[in-house]
C-alpha cells in the first residue's frame, strides 16, 4: 500500500492532533471516532500523543511559581515575599494534586476485573486464516513499556485495619491458700473483664510432702458441706465437679470441709468466685479442693474449714470421705474424737442407747470396760435426709437436730418438731413473735455429770441406757434478730432477755 | 513552498474577508513573508480541504471554520516549509525542546527519543524531492490542531511506523483494512459447537454497537488502555469513562440474555451460556467491533 493509499485510509495527524484537541466539529469528530474505533494503529498514535502530551502540562505548571517570583520581586520586599510564599503553596498544592490524583483516580474507577472477562476476546485467534493469525499476532500494545516523563506517586493505601483493641488487661489468677496476701474481692459495679484463672495458685498446685497420692480431681467428690460467704449458684452432687456457673457473678467457694474436695469453676461475668468468706481472711482450702478463678473471678479463695478438723495433712480426699464410724469403743483404744457431723451418712443405725453428745474428755473418765452393746449411734438429720416439712410441705430453711429430735423452720416461718429423724413432723406452738428464721439446738452445758451418773457399776460390763436429766436448750430467731429458747423441747418459749 | 492556486474562490462575501483580515493581522503572518493575499490563499487551500470542496459551506460556516483554524501556527508551519529562516528560528525556539520532551515520551527513552525528534527535522525540512521540488513535511499541517499537537502525532506515528517495521509486520492494520473491506458482512454462520447460540448472539450485538462504544471496547478491553489514557484523550473525566464502559458491558450482558432468551433459552439456560469460558467461544470479537457500519474514513472524505 503506497503512502497515498494510506493517507486516504487514515486520517491525517493534524485531524487526529484536533480530535484530540476537541477542536473538531461534531460531525468531523464523529468520522474520526469510526475510524478510530475501526482501526488500531491511530488508536496507537492518539493515545501516544496523548501521552506525549502530558510532561508539557506539568512543565507548564512547574513553571508558574518561578515565573510569579520574578514578577512579583520587584514589588518590594513586603509583597514578594507574601506573595512567594503563596506562590510556593499554591505551586505546591498542584504539583501534589496534580501527580497524585490520576493513580488514584485510576485505581478507583476501574471496573470489576469479572466484568472484562464476558467479553474478552480470546488470548489468540487460532480459527484466522494464515494471514490474518499472523497479523493478528502482533501484540496491541506496540510501544514498548514507556516510562513516565514525570514521577508518578505510587500512592500506596494504608491497609484497612480494624481498631486495635486495647492490650487486655493483666490476668487475675485465683488464689490458692495464701493468707499473707488476700485477693480482694472484685468490685462487681466495674465493666466485667476476662480474667484467666489459674487452677488455684498461677506457680500450681504445690505437692503435698505428706499425701500418698497426687491430688486427683475427678476423684474428689463435692458434698453437702456448709455454705460459706459468697455462696452463689448452685452446688455439685455428690462425687461430682462443680459445674461452670456462667453469669451468675458468684459462685460458692470451696465450703472449709474436712477433707472433702471440691472443684469450683468461677463464673463468667460478674466477678467474684467464693469471696472471702467474712471475718476470716484469706480462706483455708479443705484438703484436695482446689479452686479455680474461672472468667471473670477475681478472687479464688475458700471459705475457712467450719469444723476446724479439716487438715492440709490428711493424705488423700478419698480416705476422709469413705471414713465411717463403725467401730467399737473398748475400754483403753478410744483414743480420737469423732465428729458426727462430719461423717458419711453412711452408718449403721441400730437401737440408740447413747448420745453423740459427748468427746474424748467426757470419755476418758469412763471405766475401762466400758463398751457398747446393742446400741448404735444416731445420727443428726440433715437437709439431705429431707428438704421440705411435711405438714406444711414448705421448704426448709433451717434445720436442726441431736440425737433426740429434729428442729426445722420452713419458708412459711413455722417451727416444725421430729422425734423420728424427720419421718414425721409436728409443728410447735408459736409462742414468739413474727417469723421464725432459723433454728438451733444445744446440747445441755452439764451433760458431764449426767454421763458420769450414767457410769456402770464395776465390773458390770455394760453402760447403762439413761438419758441426759438436762435436756437440750432450742434457739430460735425471728425475723428481726429476737432470739427464744426452749428448755423443753420446743413446748414453751421464752424471749433470751427475760 | 508556494501554495498552490485554487480553482473556486471559497471566499466571497465582504464578512469573511474582514474575518481573514483580522486573522493575518493576529497571525503575524507578515513578519514571515506571508501577504494579506498569500495568507487568504493558504487558508482558502485549508478550507477546501477541511471543508472537502465546500461549494455549499455557507458564510456562518466558514466564518466558523475560519476561526477554528490555527492561523499562527499554519502561518508558521508553512513558512518552514517555504525554508524562511525567521520562521525556522521561531519554531526552533518554541518547539525544539517539545519535540525531543515528546520524542522522549514517546519511546520512553530519551537518546531514542532523540533520534526519533532528529530524524523527523529531515522530514519537516524536507530532503526528499518530488519532481525537482523539496517536499516538507509541514505542507500535511492544516492547522486544525495545534502545531504542537500535530507534531506529536507525526513524532507518534512515525514511532508506530517504525516499531511495526521493526517487527515485520508493516503496514499489518493496512492490511486488515483491506480484509476488512473484502468481507462485507460478518461471517454469522453459526458454527456446531455446543455455544452456536451464545455466537450469534455476541456477533449481532457487537456489530450493532455504535462507533464511540467500539472505540471503548477496544481501547479499554483489548488495546488494554487505562480510564486515565481514554479519558485524557476524550478530555472527561475518568468517572465518566469508568461509567460509561459499566453500563457498555451491563448492556451487552443484557441484550445478550434477551436474545438468547429470544431463540429459545430459558433466563437460566441464557445465564448459563454467559458463564462459558470465552476462550471456548469461536468468536473474533477484535473483528466484530472493527467493523464499522461506515467505511472507516474514506467516507468521511467523502462527504
Amino acid at each position: 500500500m503506497t503512502s497515498a493509499e494510506q493517507r486516504a485510509l487514515h486520517p491525517e495527524d493534524d485531524l487526529l492532533a484536533a480530535f484530540a484537541e476537541q477542536s473538531l466539529t461534531a460531525t468531523e469528530r464523529a468520522g474520526i471516532m469510526e475510524h478510530l474505533s475501526a482501526c488500531s494503529r491511530c488508536r496507537d498514535i492518539v493515545f501516544l500523543a496523548q501521552r506525549a502530551a502530558e510532561p508539557d502540562a506539568h512543565a507548564s505548571v512547574a513553571a508558574l511559581p518561578q515565573s510569579s517570583l520574578g514578577w512579583r520581586w520587584n514589588w518590594g520586599w513586603g509583597l514578594g515575599a507574601g506573595a512567594l510564599a503563596t506562590a510556593l503553596v499554591l505551586a505546591s498544592i498542584a504539583l501534589l494534586h496534580h501527580s497524585q490524583k490520576p493513580l488514584a483516580q485510576s485505581a478507583a474507577m476501574r471496573p470489576p476485573a469479572s466484568t472484562p472477562a464476558e467479553i474478552a476476546p480470546p488470548p489468540a485467534a487460532p480459527d484466522q486464516a494464515p494471514t490474518s493469525a499472523a497479523r493478528l499476532a502482533v501484540p496491541r500494545r506496540a510501544a514498548p513499556p514507556v516510562p513516565q516523563p514525570h514521577p508518578r506517586v505510587e500512592v500506596i493505601q494504608p491497609p484497612e485495619v480494624a481498631a486495635v483493641a486495647p492490650p487486655p488487661a493483666p490476668p487475675k489468677v485465683g488464689m490458692f491458700s495464701s493468707a499473707a496476701n488476700p485477693t480482694p474481692v472484685a468490685n462487681n459495679n466495674k465493666a466485667p473483664s476476662i480474667k484467666t484463672g489459674g487452677f488455684g495458685d498461677p506457680a500450681g498446685l504445690a505437692s503435698n510432702p505428706n499425701a500418698k497420692g497426687a491430688p486427683n480431681i475427678a476423684a474428689v467428690g463435692a458434698f453437702d458441706m456448709p455454705k460459706g460467704e459468697g455462696t452463689g449458684a448452685g452446688r455439685a452432687g455428690k462425687g461430682s465437679v462443680q459445674g461452670v456457673n456462667m453469669g451468675a457473678g458468684v459462685v460458692g467457694g470451696v465450703p472449709g470441709g474436712t477433707g472433702h474436695g471440691k472443684v469450683v469453676v468461677g463464673g463468667m461475668a460478674n466477678g467474684v468466685v467464693g469471696g472471702v468468706p467474712g471475718g476470716s481472711g484469706a480462706g483455708r482450702a479443705g484438703v484436695g479442693t482446689a479452686v479455680t478463678g474461672g472468667f471473670g473471678s477475681s478472687v479464688g479463695a475458700t471459705p475457712p474449714a467450719p469444723s476446724g478438723t479439716a487438715s492440709s495433712n490428711t493424705p488423700a480426699p478419698a480416705a476422709q470421705s469413705t471414713a465411717k464410724l463403725d467401730f467399737k469403743l473398748q475400754p483403753g483404744k478410744a483414743s480420737t474424737a469423732v465428729d458426727v457431723a462430719s461423717a458419711e451418712p453412711l452408718l449403721h443405725t441400730e437401737d440408740a442407747n447413747i448420745s453423740t453428745s459427748f468427746s474424748m474428755e467426757q470419755l476418758q473418765g469412763m471405766p475401762a470396760t466400758l463398751t457398747l452393746q446393742h446400741g448404735s449411734i444416731s445420727r443428726c438429720v440433715t437437709t439431705a435426709d429431707c428438704s421440705t416439712v411435711q405438714p406444711s410441705s414448705k421448704r426448709i430453711v433451717s434445720l436442726a437436730s441431736d440425737s433426740a429430735m429434729a428442729l426445722a423452720v420452713d419458708a412459711g416461718g413455722a417451727l416444725f418438731l421430729s422425734h423420728d429423724q424427720g419421718a414425721h413432723w409436728t409443728k410447735a406452738p408459736v409462742q414468739w413473735e413474727g417469723k421464725a428464721v432459723t433454728v438451733n439446738i444445744y446440747p445441755s452445758p452439764s451433760l458431764a455429770p449426767s454421763v458420769a451418773k450414767m457410769a456402770p457399776p464395776a465390773g458390770s460390763g455394760t453402760v447403762a441406757k439413761e438419758k441426759s436429766a438436762k435436756p437440750s436448750v432450742i434457739e430460735l430467731r425471728n425475723k428481726k434478730g429476737q432470739v427464744w429458747l426452749s428448755t423443753d423441747q420446743g413446748q414453751t418459749w421464752r424471749l433470751r432477755s427475760e | 513552498m508556494p501554495v498552490p492556486k485554487s480553482n473556486q474562490q471559497l471566499f466571497l462575501s465582504a464578512a469573511v474577508h474582514a474575518l481573514l483580515n483580522r486573522l493575518w493581522k493576529e497571525s503575524s503572518a507578515a513578519d514571515i513573508g506571508f501577504s494579506e493575499a498569500g495568507f487568504q490563499e493558504l487558508l482558502q487551500q485549508v478550507a477546501e480541504v477541511g471543508l472537502w470542496g465546500g461549494s455549499q459551506i455557507s458564510e456562518s460556516q466558514q466564518a466558523a471554520f475560519l476561526n477554528s483554524i490555527r492561523a499562527k501556527d499554519l502561518v508558521l508551519a508553512r513558512a518552514c516549509a517555504r525554508g524562511n529562516e525567521t520562521a525556522w528560528n521561531i519554531f526552533l525556539s518554541e518547539y525544539r525542546e517539545l519535540l525531543y520532551r515528546a520524542a522522549s515520551a514517546i519511546t520512553g527513552d530519551y537518546t531514542a527519543g532523540r533520534e526519533l525528534a532528529d530524524s523527523l527535522y529531515a522530514e519537516l525540512y524536507g530532503l526528499a524531492t518530488h519532481a525537482g521540488a523539496r517536499r516538507s513535511k509541514f505542507d500535511s499541517y492544516m492547522g486544525r490542531g495545534s502545531l504542537a499537537g500535530w507534531l506529536r502525532s507525526v513524532l507518534a506515528r512515525s514511532y508506530v511506523d517504525q516499531y511495526r517495521k521493526r517487527r515485520n509486520v508493516v503496514a499489518a492494520d493496512d492490511r486488515e483494512l483491506e480484509l476488512l473491506a473484502a468481507v462485507t458482512e460478518i461471517d454469522n454462520t453459526v458454527p456446531a459447537a455446543p455455544h452456536g447460540t451464545l455466537h450469534a448472539a455476541v456477533c449481532t450485538i457487537l456489530s450493532g454497537l455504535d462507533a464511540e462504544s467500539r472505540f471503548l471496547l477496544q481501547s479499554y478491553y483489548l488495546d488494554g488502555r487505562s480510564l486515565a489514557e481514554i479519558a485524557g484523550l476524550l478530555q472527561v473525566h475518568e468517572s465518566t469513562i469508568s461509567r460509561r464502559v459499566k453500563r457498555l458491558a451491563g448492556e451487552l450482558k443484557k441484550q445478550l440474555l434477551k436474545r438468547l432468551q429470544a431463540s429459545g433459552l430459558t433466563r437460566r439456560a441464557a445465564e448459563e451460556a454467559l458463564q462459558v469460558d470465552v476462550r471456548d467461544m469461536d468468536v473474533n470479537v477484535k473483528r466484530l467491533l472493527q467493523v464499522a457500519e461506515t467505511t472507516p474514513f474514506q467516507a468521511l472524505e467523502e462527504r
